[in-house]
């Protein structure tokens, strides 16, 4: 045996997992035999020591360091904290030890190899074991509150025999007289320690969790102590989840973590929000991060997760938390943990809720029928006049007489006349609708009678309207009268009409987990979720910036007496074009249908989901602290699409309304996914504290399959009302369907060690064998270390009682990422759904012409193609002080290379699909400050007042790009990838205001000679003439939060805000130019339009025939989109516990709440959402595809909770 | 804990080997759907692989119907509204933007390198020539008979050339002028570097005469099955345009003759006046190459039939009020309906101002909308040459599924005489143009014996005889090295059609606009996606945007 084999057994609390028994049993045999030359060295070893007030611990650590003793003892038997003076002069080790443990009850034994085994001394013999005398600590544990709390498990520490209390909270223990610490542990509250070696009852308050260094967190396949964590994650628990009132957990994280950037960018109820984990690393700028729920990667709908069902996140941001998850870990993890049954009585949760929503950002008003005639007729008049050079007598008439047509279609009325139907009586004459002074200033008849009420032609009123949303969930949970085994289920429900049409979300969601203790060394569990979903996606889209109040949504008689009305369901007909002489194409209550009822046969877009989620789990105890955990996860994902285009109402609609069916009928498709994804990992893992030194380690493996089907059916020609399904449709049939595969084959491996709780070391390996490469290079590995040191810990640091933490953290590691998502060139645009799945293998692609078989190229073979690397460092400093300021400061570095790209060949080697080539190119880098901060402003009797405060910083910057820089165009806005700016950078026109004499806008080119002139003339300005105009990406992000308990009362808010990114808000660009069928907002443009020559005006001359040339493409269109948002308010009262106990509740209460409530910054005072895709861009919504339905909402609920 | 052990050690091992036993052929997955490179080995594979490169010749691929910023790169067929928007006669109204309204504005970013649409024609073309080379590669060492062997090279052989020839006319001036000016890529085999250089205009048309050439004899016995496939008649109209671009008046002549002389039976007066949308099914006998829109292969609403504003007046006014969705986007300027004498059945019109109906309108090759409510339409004219009724008989917002004219013997018959014209053979060239001028009913037909009043009477015909057609308009002017003017009036172009071109002042009494002839503004920008991937060229390659 050597030195570095013997080490002092210093206690590690709860990761002290050692059977003593064996332990020194082990340690005396060995000792009994080799006892006889010890002697000598502790005889011949002399010490000279002048302790002033040491602890006992101290003193010990002197003599291992000056010698080759090691001592060996229970802390629980041995006070060592104990502090002493002790003088002594050239003494052997048995002397000072005499001295050191006088009176103290303790004795102790020098053995073979200089280890000392010191004992208490009422074990007279150590052969003789341990016959322990017993003795009964009774007691009652409440919360904070007095109420008892059952299930809390009592235990003695360093052992894992205990008990748990009662339904009154109360225990009775038997202990060894030896034992001198209780600890007591519930799941949320803080685990205490009790002195009971002099006392044989007690009485112990349980308090909550606070977050601290001994927080426990889920991490890569499994926990640990905030404490010892080398690398860097953030835990957002249940209590802080639960505030915000959305569709998915992913909502509720916006704000609440640095370096985790949510997007909430379609607002629509089940709604998808963008998650982006410190930075874009990808070229595709897909973030997708992964999600790992109970230890097992998540393939669901983020929204099939019932918010109320998550126990904690975690999200694991650098390489050191991450690269545990290797291949998938590029975009970070995600890590959830679902709530399980937490022992002791019956627990039983109620929550319900109510409440309604609407747009964060208020919607605009549009100009009213006067303002719309008068706009119209001013851009008209603009381009007779100013460009046509007539009179402006002859431009007012010309304006006058043309002016209807520009947006109502002529119809003939019962007489037999050509009439235009506005929401004025028809005047006998189109062209005295406004009338004119002959020069250059107009006016609407003052005879005009408004026959139709303000609705008709609220565009928004017809879109919008607040509706009911409601939430329910109850859960029960509990374990056996031995506690052996746990239970949590749960049943939840979800119904969110939303704000616009015929929107909803209505989700189902049930959920069980049973654990049990089989035996000393067996514990398995389950569980089985089931989810199901409904969406209707049925919402605003540019069909609403493109109409204008002298029409509307509803079909008008061409008498202009009455609405047409359906002569099924008497509803008003929608006008798609009859009436409005620009109708979109499509309709602003488009889908206002739906799959399961659809009373007025209109059409729809819906969908529903189901997952299962069946997890299995079994853990066994082995000899030598080893474990091992093997699990299996199958989650079976459903998705089905239902479309109708109604074969009622629609383009064509013919009399009698709403009974007649259209020319080509109707036609309906079915869309259906179906993912099966199974997961199977097994790991071992080791656990050993050797006196100072802790060490843990842990192997693995685990194999991933995911099996995705895809069918799809479309037909047309339903000619019959009522019929959705395909059996009805007659013609035009089209059909596909696909079966895809994935899968890994991983190998990992993790080492950490911990040196006197004050330096930790940790390293971890993977190894990854992807499908989605060729054999030859299929296989990847990553890596990480991370070390920790917790100065505070230090002897030096011992006497600052104010500085609760000082830790400094630091990692360096690596993870990939095999997922290849080509980005469009021709508008910067990616998706998910786009992934490359066979990127090495060069294939054809079906493409068929009349009916005949055709292929066509779609992929060039690359079978080199390999793992695409992140390489990240992380620096952290945590503190806390004064007990009341804790935080962290963080820097990051994430370079990542050899990226997936699809390189995109020159376009005349293009063929077929084949556009590009599959390689590893480019690299990315992000790299960002994140401070987080937590402060306890207040605590004075009944009142606390928490700030919680986090900022990140990001920079975002293409470091390599070998295929040259490009200029690209998404919905007009500019921009351009190119080394050394961010994957997302503005690259336009820059404009240089209206020429006040002419009304033009005017651009700045170059001038040929190294400067810049102005041009008012759009053609001249070419590419060359483009400049930089910032990034769509935020320089900074965060949140404050503010929490305050008073008696029963709490509240809480928290601001987000969001700064140093640019938009181009392609919705105030429509919002603001005057054209046919576009009704501007009067508010953002009244007075800033140009109007007549020496108008200093913003916005240029209105032009009804070059509507376009007044809204070019530029930097005029781009701003800042800092943004300050009130995410959410919450204010709750606890009732009184005397009067919810009378009632048989052990906890009652009610809550109001609010998200988005105010938003602030340039945007919304554009009437502009702030949230927007990645790409700053906010075409038909705020998404960078159409696919944005509506911004974010103000979601109001009030709500009960009842436990009992 | 013996048994413990035991336990244990079994799980783990059984556990392990399963483990890595069963996993690690689970790691190679294929596509379900998609086929690898065998496809090239057989000659029907090779078949399937062509059938899918004419997808993309025709319409584009899948893209040709997504939306109507293609509606004009559509494949060949919207070539031929490119073609005809660049010249004098449409006029299109902006009702709906995307690529027509920006190809009859002469709208910068129609040919400017920033933009998408100077990549259109460039990516579609080069798609499929890449892809028949692909199949050309493969043939010889492909499975199966020889005869169809023969024919699918001489389909990828014709197609190429005529890629090729669309490619050349739109990227840089013509031959007459630019014979030693930089051309396009030539890529002739698929295992061309995909950095690859310029070659020259005349290189460009040796290749591109060389491929038709070859094609011709490939395709001599090949009887095709649909109107639209390329057969030897195809190749040998196409050769006679390539020589009519070039000058070659000989062989010009030689390659019409030979197609007219089997497509000689000229459209009577009730099939012109019924519409070119039923050339096909009702047996066109002068038709040599069509194509069918079906509901296998539909390009949607992106057909050039979609743009025309004339569904009868019964129908109404908007664009969902037609027979078939329609973007009711194009007129005929005045000057063009002008050219037509009275008895000319083609120039048939309805002088009414108010009140026409669909009887008027019905018999009539132009008139106006008399009942739109805006005046600027009202008095365009409508033109009925190209009008649909939809596969719903005229039921409203039925399917547009027409066919197109892509080649008529007619335009054979105008290139005969322009050859002849040009080779000093008037009189016959004068016979030539009076056949079809006395088909179409001519009242005063041409009576020169001079050259050029004859070759101007030609050139006025074909505008007559095939305007839609792809191969009057900017494609004649720019073989012909003319300027294009447009006249600005209430009958004639909007002050749109004209303010990107030269001399347009809107206070002119008749304002008008001009091109110079071979201005590049008529000619595309080499794409900025080939530039900036293409290592082998430069930017000194490029075209100016505009100028002589």
């Amino acid at each position: 045996m050597k030195k570095k084999l013997i080490v002092s057994a210093r206690d590690r609390g709860t990761r002290h997992k050692l059977v003593l028994k064996m332990k020194l049993t082990f340690i005396i045999l060995m000792g009994c035999l080799m006892q006889v030359s010890a002697t000598v060295y502790s005889q011949a070893t002399k010490f000279s020591f002048n302790f002033q007030n040491k602890q006992v611990l101290e003193v010990l650590k002197e003599i291992e360091d000056k010698s080759e003793f090691r001592f060996f003892y229970q802390r629980e038997q041995v006070d060592v904290t104990r502090k002493i003076d002790l003088k002594v002069t050239e003494r052997n080790v048995e002397a000072v030890l005499d001295e050191l443990f006088k009176n103290q009850g303790v004795s102790y034994k020098v053995l073979q190899d200089n280890l000392i085994i010191i004992t208490p001394s009422t074990e007279k013999s150590l052969n003789t074991g341990f016959s322990q005398q017993q003795k009964s600590v009774t007691g009652k544990v409440t919360d904070a509150s007095g109420a008892p709390l059952p299930g809390v498990s009592v235990a003695i520490k360093g052992t894992t025999n205990g008990t748990i209390t009662d339904v009154n909270g109360q225990f009775k223990i038997n202990i060894p007289v030896a034992s001198k610490i209780l600890q007591f542990s519930f799941v949320g509250m803080r685990t205490q320690e009790i002195e009971v070696s002099k006392i044989t009852t007690v009485n112990v308050v349980m308090e909550e969790e606070t977050k601290g260094i001994d927080e426990v967190m889920v991490v890569a396949y499994g926990t640990t102590k905030k404490s010892t964590f080398t690398g860097s994650a953030t835990v957002i628990n249940s209590k802080q989840l639960d505030k915000i009132s959305g569709s998915g957990f992913t909502e509720a994280l916006q704000g609440m973590s640095t370096g985790v950037n949510v997007v909430n960018y379609e607002g629509n109820p089940g709604g998808d929000t963008r998650i982006q984990i410190r930075g874009i690393s990808s070229m595709s700028g897909q973030t997708t991060p992964l999600y790992i729920v109970d230890g097992m990667p998540y393939d669901g709908k983020l929204t099939s997760i019932s918010p109320s069902d998550i126990e904690s996140t975690t999200v694991l941001k650098d390489a050191a938390a991450a690269s545990l998850y290797g291949s998938r870990a590029a975009n970070g993890v995600v890590v959830i943990t679902t709530k399980k049954g937490k022992g002791g009585k019956i627990a039983v949760n109620f929550r319900s809720a109510w409440g309604t929503s609407d747009n964060a950002v208020g919607n605009p008003t549009k100009a009213n029928p006067y303002e719309q005639l008068t706009n119209t007729w001013r851009a008209i008049y603009n381009d007779q006049y100013y460009v046509n050079k007539l009179s402006s007598q002859a431009a007012g008439d010309y304006a006058s007489s043309t002016l209807l047509p520009h947006m109502v279609n002529a119809r003939v009325n019962s007489k037999g006349e050509t009439v235009y139907v506005t929401p004025f009586e028809w005047t006998g004459d189109a062209s005295n609708y406004v009338l004119h002074d002959g020069a250059g200033n107009c006016y609407t008849n003052p005879k005009l009678n408004m026959v139709w009420d303000e609705s008709d032609y609220d565009w928004y009123g017809a879109v919008f309207s607040r509706k009911l949303r409601q939430d329910y969930g109850i859960d029960v949970s509990g374990s056996s009268a031995n506690g052996k085994t746990n239970y949590f289920t749960s049943v939840s429900y979800l119904d969110d009409k939303g704000y616009a049409n015929n929107q909803y979300y209505d989700r189902y969601s049930f959920r069980t987990s049973v654990n049990s203790q089989v035996n000393d060394w067996v514990t398995v569990g389950g569980s089985l979720a089931y989810s199901y979903s409904r969406q209707n996606v049925s919402g605003a889209n540019r069909a609403l910036v493109f109409s204008n109040t002298l029409n509307s949504p509803w079909l008008r008689n061409a008498d202009n007496t009455d609405w047409l009305y359906s002569q099924k369901t008497g509803d008003r007909m929608y006008d798609f074009g009859e009436n409005s002489s620009n109708f979109f194409g499509i309709h602003v209550l488009n889908n206002g249908g739906d799959y399961w009822h659809n009373p007025n046969d209109e059409s729809f877009e819906s969908n529903e989901a189901g997952m299962i989620t069946s997890h299995y789990f079994a853990d066994f105890k082995l000899p030598y602290n080893i474990k091992f955990k093997t699990a299996a996860n199958i989650d079976d994902i459903t998705t089905n699409y239902y479309t109708y285009g109604s074969a009622v109402h629609g383009e064509g609609q013919m009399e009698p309304y709403g009974v007649t069916v259209l020319t080509n009928g109707g036609s309906a498709s079915r869309s259906n996914y179906k993912t099966i994804s199974l997961t199977w990992n097994n790991v071992l893992s080791w656990d050993k504290t050797f006196g100072k030194h802790s060490l843990n380690a842990m192997l693995g493996h685990e194999f991933y399959s995911n099996n995705k089907q895809y069918n799809y059916g479309y037909g047309e020609g339903i000619m019959q009302i009522g019929q959705y399904e395909l059996a009805s449709t007659t013609t035009n049939w089209a059909v596909s369907s696909s079966r895809d595969r994935y899968s890994l084959l991983s190998f990992f491996g993790k080492a950490e060690y911990n040196f006197m709780n004050k330096y930790y070391l940790s390293a971890s390996i993977r190894r990854d064998g992807s499908s989605r490469f060729s054999k030859e290079s299929r296989w990847g590995n990553f890596f990480s270390v991370g070390t920790s040191w917790r100065i505070s810990q230090e002897k030096f640091m011992k006497d600052m009682g104010w500085l609760n933490n000082l830790a400094l953290r630091g990692s360096y590691g690596t993870s990939g990422n095999d997922k290849l998502i080509p980005r469009k060139t021709s508008d910067g645009t990616s998706s998910d759904g786009d992934e490359i799945l066979y990127a090495y293998q060069g294939y054809y692609d079906s493409d068929n012409l009349y009916g005949s078989a055709g292929y066509k190229p779609t992929t060039v073979a690359t079978p080199n193609l390999k793992w695409e690397k992140n390489q990240q460092y992380n620096v952290a400093l945590d503190f806390g002080i004064f007990d009341r300021l804790s935080g962290t400061l963080e820097f990051f570095n994430k370079s990542a290379k050899d990226l997936l790209y699809y390189r995109t060949l020159p376009l005349s080697a293009q063929v077929g699909n084949a556009e590009g080539v599959n390689t590893n190119i480019g690299n990315v880098r992000n790299r960002g400050f994140e401070i987080t901060l937590n402060a306890v402003a207040m605590r004075k009797h009944n009142f606390e007042w928490d700030i919680d405060v986090n900022l990140s910083t990001l920079k975002n910057e293409v470091t390599y790009l070998p295929g040259g820089s490009y200029v690209y165009t998404l919905r007009t806005a500019g921009y351009k990838l190119e080394e050394g700016h961010s994957l997302y950078e503005f690259y336009m026109a820059k404009n240089a205001g209206v020429n006040p004499e002419n009304g033009n806008m005017r651009y700045w080119i170059k001038d040929g000679n190294g400067g810049w002139k102005t041009t008012e003339n759009y053609s001249n300005v070419t590419v060359n003439d483009y400049q930089y105009c910032g990034s769509a990406i935020p320089k900074a992000f965060g949140s404050i939060t503010n929490s305050f308990k008073l008696n029963g009362f709490d509240m809480s808010f928290m601001w987000y805000a969001s700064f140093g990114s640019k938009m181009y808000d392609y919705v105030y660009k429509e919002r603001t130019t005057v054209r046919d069928g576009v009704g501007i907002i009067p508010s953002l443009v009244d007075g800033d339009a140009w109007m007549k020559p020496g108008d200093n005006a913003k916005f240029p001359r209105w032009s009804a025939s070059s509507f376009s040339n007044t809204s070019k493409a530029s930097d005029f269109y781009l701003f800042k989109n800092d943004f300050y948002r009130l995410r959410n308010v919450t204010l709750g009262y606890t009732l009184p516990n005397s009067l919810v106990k009378k009632a048989g509740f052990s906890n009652v209460r009610v809550y109001l709440s609010g998200d988005n409530l105010l938003t602030f910054g340039p945007a919304a005072k554009r009437y502009t959402e702030p949230e927007t895709g990645v790409q700053g861009n906010n075409y038909n919504g705020n998404a960078n595809s159409d696919s944005g339905i509506q911004g974010s909402r103000r979601v109001y609920m009030g709500g009960i909770q009842v436990s009992f | 804990m013996k048994k413990i052990y035991k336990t244990i050690k079994s799980l783990l091992l059984a556990g392990l080997i399963l483990s890595v036993s069963s996993c690690s052929d689970e790691l190679t997955t294929n596509s379900s759907t998609a086929i690898d490179s065998e496809i090239l080995s057989t000659a029907a594979g090779l078949n399937m692989v062509l059938t899918s490169a004419y997808h993309y010749f025709l319409m584009n691929g899948d893209d040709g119907g997504t939306s109507q910023n293609e509606a004009c790169y559509a494949g060949i067929p919207g070539y031929c509204m490119y073609y005809d928007l660049g010249g004098a006669d449409i006029v299109s109204i902006i009702n709906y933007g995307g690529s027509v309204v920006n190809s009859y504005r002469f709208d910068p970013e129609r040919t400017q390198v920033g933009g998408s649409y100077t990549g259109k024609i460039w990516t579609t073309m080069y798609k499929t020539i890449n892809q028949v080379n692909i199949i050309m590669d493969a043939l010889p060492g492909a499975s199966g008979d020889e005869a169809l062997k023969t024919k699918i090279k001489g389909q990828c052989l014709a197609m190429r050339g005529i890629c090729y020839f669309h490619l050349i006319m739109n990227y840089q001036q013509t031959y007459a002028i630019a014979k030693n000016k930089r051309g396009v890529i030539l890529r002739l085999t698929s295992a061309d570097d995909e950095n690859k250089g310029f070659s020259t205009v005349q290189e460009c048309y040796t290749q591109i005469v060389s491929d038709l050439t070859n094609a011709k004899t490939l395709l001599a016995n090949y009887d095709r099955d649909e109107m639209w496939r390329v057969n030897a008649d195809v190749v040998s109209g196409e050769l006679a345009r390539v020589y009519q671009v070039m000058g070659d008046w000989t062989n010009a002549l030689t390659e019409a003759q030979a197609v007219y002389q089997k497509y000689q039976i000229l459209m009577t007066k009730a099939e012109w006046k019924s519409g070119f949308s039923n050339l096909i099914s009702d047996g066109c006998k002068e038709l040599v190459w069509g194509i069918k829109y079906t509901n296998l292969s539909n390009i949607s609403s992106n057909t050039e039939f979609n743009y025309w504003y004339n569904q009868d007046p019964s129908y109404g006014e908007g664009m969902t009020d037609g027979p078939v969705y329609s973007f009711i986007n194009f007129f005929v300027d005045d000057k063009y309906v002008s050219l037509f004498d009275d008895s000319d059945y083609r120039g048939s019109k309805v002088t009414k101002t108010s009140n026409v109906t669909d009887n008027d309108e019905k018999g009539s090759m132009f008139w106006h909308r008399t009942n739109n409510g805006s005046a600027e339409i009202s008095t365009k004219w409508a033109y009925n040459k190209f009008k649909y009724y939809g596969d719903a008989n005229g039921a409203k917002q039925g399917h547009t599924y027409p066919e197109f004219p892509l080649m008529r013997g007619s335009e054979m018959l105008l290139i005969m005489a322009e050859a002849k014209a040009n080779l000093n053979k008037t009189s016959e060239a004068l016979t030539d143009l009076k056949t079809l001028q006395t088909a179409r009913e001519v009242g005063v037909k041409t009576t020169t014996s001079s050259k050029d009043e004859l070759l101007a009477a030609i050139y006025t015909e074909r505008r007559k005889e095939l305007l839609g057609e792809g191969i009057t308009g900017m494609y004649d002017l720019l073989r012909l090295q003319k300027p294009l003017y447009r006249y600005g009036s209430s009958v004639g172009h909007y002050s749109w059609g004209l303010s990107y071109l030269d001399g347009y002042n809107a206070s002119d009494a008749a304002p008008y606009g001009w091109l110079p002839s071979n201005d590049y503004r008529f000619i595309c920008q080499i794409p900025q996606m080939e530039l900036a991937n293409n290592n082998a060229i430069s930017e000194s390659d490029q075209n100016p945007f505009s100028g002589q």
